[in-house]
């Protein structure tokens, strides 16, 4: 634990990167460097943390600014592994673990889910809880995306949530658990392509595997710049928003590739919003745990669109839709489904 | 684990986004080339005044108010070699890296005050004095000369960190003569309760607090004002004009490190880089460098979980210090974290008189840095100078000591690094 803590300069960077700092006050939140840093150096005193930890969004801008390089977030996530007990987890924090128990996904299953058609086809894809359960619409866009590209998927049979939710509640006997079970279900793929950057982060540094991100699937793979597109669509200006783990962990590319893609639909202008690449208060197993701090930062973000004027923001992630959506004002659509309105 | 990116070809990659980086990256950028800059953490830029000065305490006992170039190409290893056999001036590169530096910057919202040649006092936050030679015009209009046989008051806002009133007039009264400083403790409704970060009170500051701080400012008797740094780079300019214009006081911002004016300046250059058309990966980290004979020729970029190459015709090293990461520690010895290029220092190893033989390893560490020829080019192990490679800013060696010494030489010579490294592009 203290060469950990020693490496840290005190240069504050983190505290005034942190987006819950600016929401919470140092007062009632103590800040990347109080949770990573400091507490390190008392790990008795973890459990008095505890609405504390699962306050950060798990966004790792903290780590970024870092000059030091330490890896805040991740430090702070292996505190809440220590304090993991299911009968002191947060409300939300207790359903989501229900409903991994009892549905494998992280949220309540809808009603009506998309149906997964038998195919052969060697590239899978993954559409995570909130695409096939909450907004079905990311789930069809993909797949209509894909069709036009011509790139032959399935989905499938069954499958289990990433567990990237169990990792910021701190569980790691179930984690182990569907990480087990979908290795099983994925088997005879070559190539893996998920809707949500979280699943993607999860898949790559829990399960080792190599996923893609539709983005980077539609960008390098099916060459999505090169399909036509629908002329004379009234004329909207966008907010590009980026999501932490599409932007920070899957890597700034995808953010490039997603802003060349929108340039070059016809009708669309992007105007550069302020702090474009905070967090929603999306992540992190936030909106469960404390949905004050998400609606929070949910409207901060919409404000920056705002004052950006935009007419729209589109969001590459499905969590991050969900939660803007929640703070209302400015409409907030998902990548696939506002291109694949605009593709022929 | 790490999923491979198709590479990449760009005409010059630089590495660190800081003060030096950005410099080099805009010159660069401003002549055509494209170029690539990839950085990780926050810059040392990002932490400064925001205020440029060219020079180090030594120079400053010459002729008052100007700068003394030749104790200038004295004082840094790579500018002795500059005035004696560089094909370069100092003096017209000091005058086209401030001119370009402060028009790039202007674009971006941040006007910079005065010349490179001479340098003007202001108060820190601290109440100690701080000499520099470029400054943003809402900080520079509390340069001391002007605010001689007038009255200042110090106005700091509860909850608000960065101006300590009775801490400043208490740490001023001494070298301030001639000028009347009174401290005053204010509370704004606007900014509820305290004890916040500077960018947390700009936040709350952005919903509608200038109305209610000209009042406070109006109802003050002195006729200057001094006020902790309140805006970010999108409202500043608008911002302290209001105020100054609202209450016909001088309103303007102690010199603050660590806090709004280094994001600021960070802001605005990497702003202008992008401007100039300069391609800005953030959050990425170089974790190999390819080198053949006396030619860097591909670099390794990474992300936790993808990874790039690049190669390109040039290659800029700015990647800052010791402490900022751009050198690692083995033992007692300070090495290039990519194993290729000479690292060295150009003090004595004897303690110096009065000095201690811990003193003198500690100032050997703290000096050390990359070795470079006067045309800025890295060497290799063996003291060869490369073809492509260029070091610019506190990387280099005997910029680090003694800390503090302004942001001046990393613009300078990230300008001259662009401008060698344009000739291999």
């Amino acid at each position: 634990m203290a060469p950990f803590a020693n490496r840290c300069i005190k240069c504050d960077s983190c505290q005034k990167a942190c987006p819950v700092v600016t929401i919470e006050g140092l007062r009632s939140f103590s800040g990347p460097r109080g949770l990573a840093v400091d507490s390190s150096r008392f790990p008795e005193d973890a459990e008095a943390l505890r609405d504390n930890l699962y306050k950060c969004t798990a966004c790792f801008r903290c780590g970024d600014v870092c000059p030091a390089r330490l890896p805040l977030t991740g430090q702070i996530m292996a505190l809440r592994r220590s304090i993991f007990a299911k009968d002191k987890a947060l409300g939300g924090h207790a359903r989501i673990l229900a409903n991994i128990d009892q549905h494998r996904r992280s949220i309540e299953p809808a009603a009506r889910r998309p149906e997964a058609k038998p195919s052969d086809a060697k590239l899978l894809y993954f559409p995570g809880c909130i695409a096939e359960n909450r907004l079905p619409i990311i789930y069809q866009s993909t797949a209509s995306l894909l069709t036009k590209g011509k790139a032959a998927f399935r989905v499938p049979e069954r499958w289990s949530c990433c567990g990237a939710p169990l990792e910021k509640v701190g569980d790691s006997e179930r984690l182990r658990l569907v990480r087990e079970e979908n290795l099983r279900f994925f088997d005879g793929f070559e190539r893996l392509v998920t809707s949500c950057p979280g699943c993607t982060t999860h898949f790559i540094q829990d399960y080792g595997l190599e996923p893609l991100h539709t983005i980077e699937l539609l960008y390098e793979v099916v060459g999505v710049r090169k399909l036509p597109a629908l002329p004379s669509h009234r004329k909207v200006k966008v907010a590009l928003h980026q999501p932490c783990h599409l932007a920070r962990t899957v890597g700034q590319h995808v953010i490039d590739y997603a802003a060349e893609i929108l340039q070059r639909l016809p009708g669309v202008r992007l105007v550069e919003m302020e702090d474009a690449d905070r967090c929603c208060g999306g992540g992190g197993g936030v909106v469960a745990g404390h949905p004050d701090v998400a609606l929070a930062l949910a409207k901060a973000k919409v404000e920056s669109a705002k004052r950006a004027k935009a007419d729209l923001i589109v969001a590459p992630c499905p969590f991050c839709v969900m939660n803007i959506s929640r703070a209302g004002g400015v409409e907030t659509v998902d990548f696939t489904n506002f291109l694949d309105a605009r593709l022929k | 684990m790490l999923r491979e990116l198709p590479p990449i070809k760009v005409d010059a990659l630089v590495i660190g986004h800081g003060a030096s980086g950005l410099m080099a990256a805009s010159a660069l950028a401003s002549q055509n080339n494209n170029v690539l800059v990839v950085g990780k953490g926050a810059t040392a830029t990002s932490m400064s005044t925001g205020c440029i000065s060219y020079i180090r305490k030594d120079i400053l006992r010459q002729e008052r108010g100007a700068i003394d170039l030749e104790a200038l190409a004295r004082s840094v290893h790579p500018f002795n070699d500059i005035m004696e056999r560089g094909s370069l001036a100092l003096e017209e590169v000091l005058l086209q890296v401030s001119s370009f530096f402060q028009r790039s910057l202007s674009d971006q919202g941040l006007e910079m005050t005065d010349d490179a040649f001479h340098f003007f006092d202001m108060l820190t936050n601290a109440g100690t004095m701080y000499s520099c030679s470029i400054a943003p015009s809402f900080t520079a209009s509390g340069r001391l000369d002007r605010l001689r046989e007038g009255s200042l008051a110090l106005l700091g806002i509860e909850g608000h960190r960065d101006l300590d009133p009775r801490l400043v007039a208490a740490m001023c009264a001494g070298h301030v003569d001639g000028v009347r400083v009174r401290p005053y403790w204010r509370k704004l409704d606007c900014m509820g309760h305290g004890g916040m970060t500077a960018t947390e009170a700009a936040a709350r500051f952005k919903n509608g607090g200038t109305q209610e701080l000209i009042k406070t400012i109006s109802d003050l008797e002195e006729d200057s004002v001094a006020i902790p740094p309140l805006f970010g780079l999108q409202s500043v300019h608008k911002g302290m004009s209001e105020l100054c214009s609202e209450s016909e006081k001088n309103v303007f911002e102690l010199v603050t490190p660590m806090s709004l004016p280094g994001l600021r300046l960070q802001d605005a250059m990497e702003r202008s880089a992008v401007g100039h058309g300069c391609h800005l990966m953030k959050n990425h980290l170089v974790t190999r460098l390819e080198v053949k004979r006396e030619r860097a020729v591909s670099a390794l970029i990474e992300t936790p979980t993808r990874r790039q190459a690049v190669s390109f015709n040039s290659l800029i090293l700015a990647t800052g210090d010791l402490v900022g990461g751009g050198l690692a520690l083995a033992g007692r010895e300070v090495v290039d974290p990519f194993s290729t290029f000479k690292v060295g220092w150009f003090g004595k190893t004897e303690p110096l008189p009065g000095q201690t033989r811990y003193d003198a390893a500690m100032r050997q560490v703290v000096e050390a840095g990359y070795l470079v020829t006067h045309e800025m080019r890295l060497m290799t192990k063996e003291g060869r100078p490369f073809e492509n490679a260029f070091g610019a800013g506190s990387t280099l060696a005997s910029f680090s000591f003694p800390t503090g010494v302004g942001l001046g030489g990393e613009l300078l010579t990230a300008w001259i690094a662009a401008e060698y490294a344009k000739e291999g592009s």
